[in-house]
This record gives C-alpha cells, structure tokens and sequence, in this order.
C-alpha cells in the first residue's frame, strides 16, 4: 500500500481539459495548459470522459497528453509536439494535393497549365515547376480566383495592394488577403509573454516604399498614417540616417501617446530611431512586443531593440507577394519556424533537394488564404533545412536557418557566404552597433561601421575575423556615420556579389 | 550625325532607350512631360566633348579649350535659332527652376511689390515668387484655358510688377493663349514671366512671336540633357537685372575695390558651366530644327486626340481637362472613389504588369490638384515625339484592365487579357500582354 498516492485511472480526461459540443456528432479538447487542441468527431454524445471505454481513443488521448496521469511541463510539451508532428505529416501530403486541385480549377495562372501542375503526372512537388518574378509580374490577374470580389475586398479593407520595392527586377504587384493572421497562434506561449497584449494597436515603422500607402507614411499629418483606427503608421523618412531631434522626437512622442502592443518595423529604422533618441536624452517608451520584418535583423540589432524597447523582438518572414502569407517565425527560444498553417517551403541547391544544414535557395508553396497563392515560387532568399526539434508551442513545425537574400552573398574563390555567415562573425566583435559589408572584386572586401555610442571597436578583430569567414583576401574597415541605403530604403548588410542564382536554383536566371 | 526622319516610326530609330526592355516587353515611356528620353545625337554631342576636345570654355589659349568655347557657343546659336531669339539672349543656367529663380532675384522685387500667377503653376513657377515678393492668384479654371479678358481684369485689379504663366500646364497639356497674355502685361506695365518648360519641345515656342520679356525652360524637357536650361531675356531687360550668382566667369575686371560684369549673357553664367550639357542641348535644338515646329505640333495634336480616345468610355478614371481647348498629348487622370487603387498604385501596376511608364502624384502643382480637389494625387500620361498611337492605345488598354479589375461594378470582376481583348469596344487586336 502507497501512502497518499491512490492509482489515477488510465482512461480520465486531465482536469484542464476542457470539452466543447461543436455540433452533434463532434466535439473540440482544448488543453488548457498548452492551448493545444483537437476536433474529435463520430463523438458519442453517452461517452464519459471520466471513465472512457473506447481503448483507441484512450491511445489517441494518452499520446495527445490529455489524460490525467503524472508528467511534467516539458513531458506534456513533448508529448503534445510529437502528437503534432504526426498530423502534419499526415495531413501534409493531403493539404498540398488539395490544394493544387483547387487551384487547377479555380485560379487561371493553375487552370491554363493543369497538366504542369498534376502533383501525380509530375511526380511529386519536386516536379511541379519553379515560379520567378516574371511569371508574377506578367501574369498579375491570372494569380487572382474566378469570383473573387477584388473591389469589395479592397474596399472592406480586407484585401490589399502590395507592390514591392527596389530594383527592376525585385519589383511586384500584388493583392494580400489582410484575413490571415501575422501572428501565430497561441503567440503568448510561443513567445513567452507573460501578460495579454494590453491592446490591439500596432505601430509601424518602415522605409517610406515599403507600404502600399507610401504617401501617407511620409506625411506630417498623424491622421493619414493612422488605418482602420489601430494600426499607426510612423512618419518615415527617406533617409532615417538623416533623421533630426525633431524627427526622432516626434516617432518618440507617437510612440508613447499611442502605446501600441506591438511595434512592427524595419530593424535598422526601428534600432536607429530609438538609438539617436538615447544619444539626444529622449526616453524611449517601452512595447510589449516588437516583430522585425522587411529586412534582415542583425544580430547586435535585436540584442539593441530589447534593451532600448523594453520588449522582446522576434523575426518574422514573409514576402509582399505571397498573398498575405507568412513563411516562418521566431520562438522565444530564438529559432526560425516555418509557419507550415500558410505555407510549405522547399529547400534547393542546383535545382535539388539540399542536405539538412546545407545553404540553399528558399521555395515556397502558400497553402492559406486564395488570393495571389503560390507554388514552388523561388523567394529569392536562402536558408537551410534545420534538424533541431524544439520544445515551443509550435513544435510541430519545421525549424529552417534563414540566411537572407540571394543577390546580398559575397563570394570570393568558391566560398560562397550568406548575409547571416557574415553576422556571426560581426557580432561577436564588441562595440560595433550597424556594419554594411561590400564586395569590391574577387579579393577584396569593404566594411563600414558605426560604432555603439561611447565604444570603440577592434578593427583588426573584425578584419581578422572576416578574412578567415570569407577567405577575402583584403578587408578595409572604415568607420561612418551613415550607412548607404538601396532603391527600396532599406540597409542590406552585405551586397556586391556576383549571381549566384545557378548555383542555388540550377537554371540560367 | 544623322539627319532624323520625319515624324513617323522612324525617328525612334534615334533613341536608343526605346530598344529597352523589360520582361521581354518594350517599354512604352509615357512620362516625357517629367523628362525626355535623349536621341543619340545629344549622347553623341556631349561624348565627343569629354572625350574628345575636353577642355574649360572662355578663359584658355589653347586648341582644345578654343574647341570647347566654339561648341559651346554654336549651341547657344542652335538654341536662339530654334526659338528665334538672338544668341546674346541666350543665358545658360541649370534649368527652368534656377532661370525663374534669376529672374525673381534680379528684378530685385521686396515683399511690397506683386506677382500674378494663374493657378495651374508649377512649383517652380509659385515658390521664387513667394519667396522674393508678394503672390496674388488670377484664379480661373486651373485645368483649362487662362480667359484672356479674365486675365485683363486681374492685371487692372492687382497692378502686379510681373505676370508669370506655364505656356503649356504640365497636368493637363492645355496651351496658354500667351501672345495675348504677354501682351495683355505689357499694357499694364507689368513684365511677363513665361515657363515654356512642356512646350519648348513641341514646337511652340517662337521667341520673337510670343513678345515675352523673359521666358525660361530646362533642357531635359526638350530631349536635352539635365542639369542645363535657359533663361531668355529681352536684352535691356537683361541688362538690368542682377546676377543670382557671381564669381569667375561673370565678371569682367575684379579688383580690391570691386568688380565690373561681363556682357549680357556672360555675367550670369558664373562658375564652369555644364558644358557637356549645354553642348548636348544644342545638337537638341538642331535635332528639332530639323524636324520643324509644323510637324513637332502637328504630332502632339494627333496623339493628344488619341490619348481622349483611348480614355473615353472609362467611368473609373476621368481625365482633367477641358474639352475642344487646344492641348499638347498630357493627360491627367483621377481614379474615382469606385475604383479602389490610388494614382500611385495604379502606376506601379502599369510599370510592373505592362512595362508603362507614367507619373503619379502632384506633379509640383499642388495648388492647382487642391483647387480641384485631388489630394491623393493623379496619374499622368504625356508623350513625346517618339510616342506612337500604338503605345497611346495599349495605354488605353491598361487602363481599361486596371479599371474593370479594380473597379466597383456592383459584383465580382476577374479579368483575363483574353476576355479584355474581347471587350475592346474599339476591336484593336493589339494584346495588352
């Protein structure tokens, strides 16, 4: 006899399970602990779920963590990812061949090439075709459904024009479907807050092209940045270097009067503002959350928008014309998700499958939301497939590595280095706040610096160290006070290197 | 050089960015009105003076700078030819904005003394006068015609110092009556200040003709080079005004007491010119000469009428004009709260889906869009001599597209360019691809 441990029956619903009638025959068990919740359907409405006899529900139950029984946290976790992955894999395959099917038969850029886009005659997705830029750019209305209502989206607020800024080639029109959510769910777990959002406001702060309002967002006027009542645009300048005492105090004074939740921004505009208000004695008022997107965070940057925002910041990575679609996100834990709700991505290197850790060119095929989807389209950024399973809210999904834009590589010799090898060595030099690095030719590189306010920086640590990364035969540091800016307004950290899209995608660009 | 062709399909020939291409798609470049595209002659001009005869005009002994002095001022002689004014009327400045600029300076004008403007002006046709005088607005239709008699009342009503208008409006295209508006000055006493910028190109302008007191326009705008333009003046009047800038070149003898001016134009031509530029801009105005006013007009008419045909039928997008008054090939156009794009996207969507350039925006005439109601800006359409009836038509059909994708019709619109060609009222088999 066990003194105060009476045995816990095996087939008990977990007290903080929590049962909800969806409809006659279905019911939904929301954990309570963890958000995770499944659908049960074919439900008996006479089942006790105190005393559940149906043994392969019991199993199911038992490996979704939801009976009652002694485990930890972090077992539940575990448990409950395991249980996850497990349906994606499952569903997976079927999600992607129903979606093809809709779109062979709803979307006309699909419906004119239906027998290119079989997934059984192709012989899977690897055979389906790639889709660049161009095919966007030239087949705009084609990527649009029969019926869809784009007027009355556009209007409703609930679709969006897109355009995408920057170079010739770079640049996209697109419709976004606003509905689909930037943020993922159960994002209080995912990203360890500990309290509710305090609003539904966002601010934003971007270059001045990178929003389909663009005029609005360089108006002195509050009220043509501010859409939909909660989502403020921050005046944008065309050079942010350039911004003045009586710029940054005015994105201060907006910041703090409208205390937005969550502060979205370019993290270059965002860590510049906030660190020229430092240098002018302006507080700096603190948000609950930030998310970086439109471009690269270096790794100094988010290290410097925690301390001077107050608040944890987490990449996020989408694309203006993926039709609303997010492809991957930061956890709390610092690593990359691939959000698979929207999307699938494929990871290339001379137009094949890469190894798991092996550079490659991101595809992605958008499975939510039906404006503008699609398939197999090359981003025109890198990553990696990651093995690294993790235990966060979203473990089901896939871990990648990003590492930033196609075009800003450098390579010298056969080395090729991504923006994100190029920061690991960056970061780990003290005192050095915003870095632009620049190809000149096939042996030698520049690197201008701007120094953390009241630091200096080891020249020959950052030379050293970029010369082994890259095998750049000469590295010059110099040291400014502005970084230069590219068509789009924004800041890329590396550029100057050859075209190495062959490389990546295995077909002449 | 060679000697251009008439104003058919040929002359483009002679612009080599017209064998650009995007996407596969040749560019259809309808933004002249912001700048021209340059013919390989003014390429070929300013080339063979870096390359060639580089040398500082005005001031050396040497061949190449007697080379350089000697283009540089055949080009002023090419200018005044095709506008019909002396050489020595002539001045050499960075472009329309800096010649107004001149021109508000050197009249030595205070705060106390007025300037009339018409409504429709450039920004660079408002702000030097608001900054050295006084402005009062002869408010009329901005999208239309100045009525002459309108004009009459107001000069009578405000006695101003200078009377300042666009011949041509850079939003709407429309053509100023300016013989009888410089005239109509010249009977107050005031001086007229004429911007010739959108008509300079077009075969307009005829100096003597038009009896302007000074008159200015940018090179670029009449298929030159930037950075160069022209400020025209009646040479008394020249003489009278004073330099907005000083220092070499504009002066004769400098001692420690002072300094005497060099002859008008000379002594507002301080400083090294763009001399490249200016070389550029005369083999522009031999390039024109050439072709003649007669046919340089007679084909912004045709393409003007092309431009209301290929807009007519749209409910969703409405130029600003006037109808029947005499206009250049420009046109503006404001979407309507029924199609839910602004100018600016509609541009972008034009650049990105077929490869056609045109303006959005306030067009530096914000007074004018305000006057109208338009403060989100317009889309713009202006051609120029290389511009064909073709690229005017599959502008039409981009605009007919953009306007029953994202258009309110009352119901669900998805529009192929299949089932746009079929629904081109005017049959054209030109495929808006």
């Amino acid at each position: 006899m066990r003194f105060g441990l009476e045995p816990v029956p095996w087939n008990r619903l977990h007290a903080a399970v929590s049962v909800e009638l969806i409809d006659s025959d279905t019911v939904t068990l929301s954990d309570n602990r963890t958000g995770f919740a499944i659908e049960l359907s074919g439900f008996d409405r006479g089942l006790d779920f105190q005393d559940i006899k149906d043994v392969r529900l019991t199993e199911t139950l038992a490996t979704a963590g939801m009976l009652d029984g002694p485990s930890s946290f972090g077992e539940l976790l575990r448990k409950q990812a395991a249980f996850k992955r497990g349906l994606a894999n499952d569903d997976g395959a079927e999600r992607l061949a129903e979606r093809l099917s809709y779109l062979r038969s709803a979307v006309p850029f699909y419906e004119q090439r239906s027998e290119e886009y079989d997934l059984s005659r192709a012989g899977g997705l690897e055979g389906l075709p790639l889709l660049r830029k161009l095919e966007l750019r030239r087949s705009f209305e084609q990527f649009l459904p029969a019926g869809l209502p784009l007027a009355e989206g556009l209007e409703a607020g609930w679709l969006e024009f897109a355009s995408t800024s920057g170079t010739t080639d770079e640049r996209i029109a697109a419709i976004s479907d606003m509905r689909l959510s930037r943020v993922p769910s159960a994002y209080r777990a995912f990203w360890n807050l500990e309290d509710d959002l305090p609003n539904g406001r966002t601010g934003v702060l971007t270059t001045p092209v990178c929003s389909s309002t663009a005029c609005s967002v360089t108006s002195r006027n509050r009220g043509d940045r501010l859409t939909h009542g909660s989502v403020l645009f921050f005046r944008s300048l065309p050079d942010p270097f350039r911004a003045t005492r009586d710029d940054v105090r005015e994105f201060i004074d907006e910041l703090g009067e409208f205390a937005p939740a969550v502060l979205l921004g370019n993290p270059v505009y965002l860590h510049w503002y906030a660190r020229r208000a430092e240098e002018f004695g302006l507080d700096v008022p603190s948000v609950p959350l930030i998310l970086s997107s439109y471009q690269f965070m270096a790794t100094v940057q988010a290290r410097r928008i925690t301390d001077l925002y107050g608040g944890p910041v987490y990449n996020t990575y989408t694309a203006t014309e993926l039709g609303g679609c997010q492809i991957a996100v930061q956890c709390a834990a610092g690593h990359w998700h691939v959000r698979a709700d929207h999307c699938l991505i494929e990871f290339l290197r001379g137009g094949h499958a890469a190894e798991a850790g092996e550079l490659a060119a991101i595809v992605v095929t958008t499975l939510a939301g039906e404006v503008f989807p699609l398939v197999r389209y090359a981003v025109g950024d890198l990553g990696s497939r990651s093995l690294v399973l993790i235990d966060c809210m979203h473990s089901e999904w896939p871990t990648i590595e990003f590492h930033g834009r196609m075009k800003d590589v450098l390579k010298f010799g056969n080395k090729i280095i991504s923006t994100v090898d190029l920061d690991h060595v960056v970061s780990k030099v003290a005192g050095i706040e915003f870095y632009q690095c620049f190809q000149i030719d096939d042996t030698h590189m520049v690197i201008d610096v701007i120094p953390a306010l009241g630091f200096s920086f080891s020249r020959r640590a950052l030379a050293s160290g970029v010369r082994e990364a890259s095998g750049a035969e000469q590295v010059e540091v110099r040291e400014v006070q502005a970084l230069s800016l590219e068509a789009s307004m924004k800041i890329c950290h590396t550029k100057g290197g050859p075209d190495v899209t062959a490389v990546f995608l295995g077909q002449p660009h | 050089m060679s000697r251009p062709c008439s104003l058919d399909s040929r002359i483009r020939s002679h612009f080599p960015m017209l064998r650009r291409q995007i996407d596969g798609r040749n560019v259809v470049y309808l933004d002249s009105a912001a700048t021209g595209l340059k013919p390989a002659c003014v390429m070929e001009a300013e080339h063979r003076y870096n390359a060639l005869y580089t040398a500082n005009i005005h001031r050396g002994r040497h061949v190449l700078s007697e080379e350089a002095s000697d283009a540089f001022e055949n080009a002023r002689g090419a200018i005044a030819a095709l506008i019909d004014a002396s050489p020595d009327e002539v001045v050499f400045l960075s472009g329309a904005t800096e010649a107004i600029n001149q021109v508000a300076f050197g009249l030595r004008l205070d705060k106390l003394s007025k300037v009339l403007l018409g409504d429709a002006e450039h920004h660079s046709n408002i702000v030097p006068w608001m900054h050295y005088a006084t402005v009062a607005w002869c408010q009329g239709n901005p999208a239309g015609r100045l009525d002459v008699d309108h004009v009459v009342r107001c000069l009578a009503e405000e006695r101003p110092r200078v009377f300042a208008f666009s011949m041509v409006s850079n939003v709407t295209g429309v053509v100023q009556p300016a013989k009888e508006l410089c005239r109509a000055a010249r009977e107050v006493g005031a001086l007229s200040v004429v911007d010739v910028s959108q008509a300079i190109g077009h075969g307009l302008v005829k100096w003597r003709e038009l009896d302007a007191d000074f008159m200015a326009f940018s090179g670029h705008k009449m298929y030159g080079p930037t950075g160069i333009g022209v400020l025209v003046g009646k040479r008394e009047l020249l003489e009278r005004l004073m330099p907005l800038r000083l220092g070499g070149g504009a002066v004769e003898v400098v001692g420690r007491e002072g300094f005497t001016l060099k002859e008008v134009p000379y002594r507002f031509e301080a400083g090294t010119p763009h001399i490249a530029g200016a070389i550029g801009l005369g083999a522009a105005a031999r390039f024109l000469s050439q072709i003649g006013h007669d046919a340089l007009l007679d084909h912004q008419g045709a393409l003007y009428r092309g431009l209301v045909e290929a807009v007519r039928e749209e409910e969703h997008i409405t130029p600003i004009c006037v109808d029947g008054q005499p206009s250049l090939a420009i046109m503006s156009l404001v979407p309507s709260e029924t199609l839910r794009l602004s100018a600016h996207q509609i541009a972008e969507l034009l650049s990105t889906r077929f490869a056609i350039m045109v303006r959005s925006g306030h067009h530096c005439a914000q007074p004018m869009l305000q006057v109208r109601g338009i403060p989100h800006g317009s889309l713009r359409a202006s051609a120029g001599l290389y511009t064909t009836q073709a690229e005017i038509a599959k502008f039409g059909d981009a605009i007919r597209y953009t306007s029953r994708l994202f258009g309110d019709h009352g119901g669900t619109q998805c529009v192929t360019a299949q089932s746009l060609r079929s629904r081109n009222p005017r049959g054209t088999t030109e495929m808006v691809h």
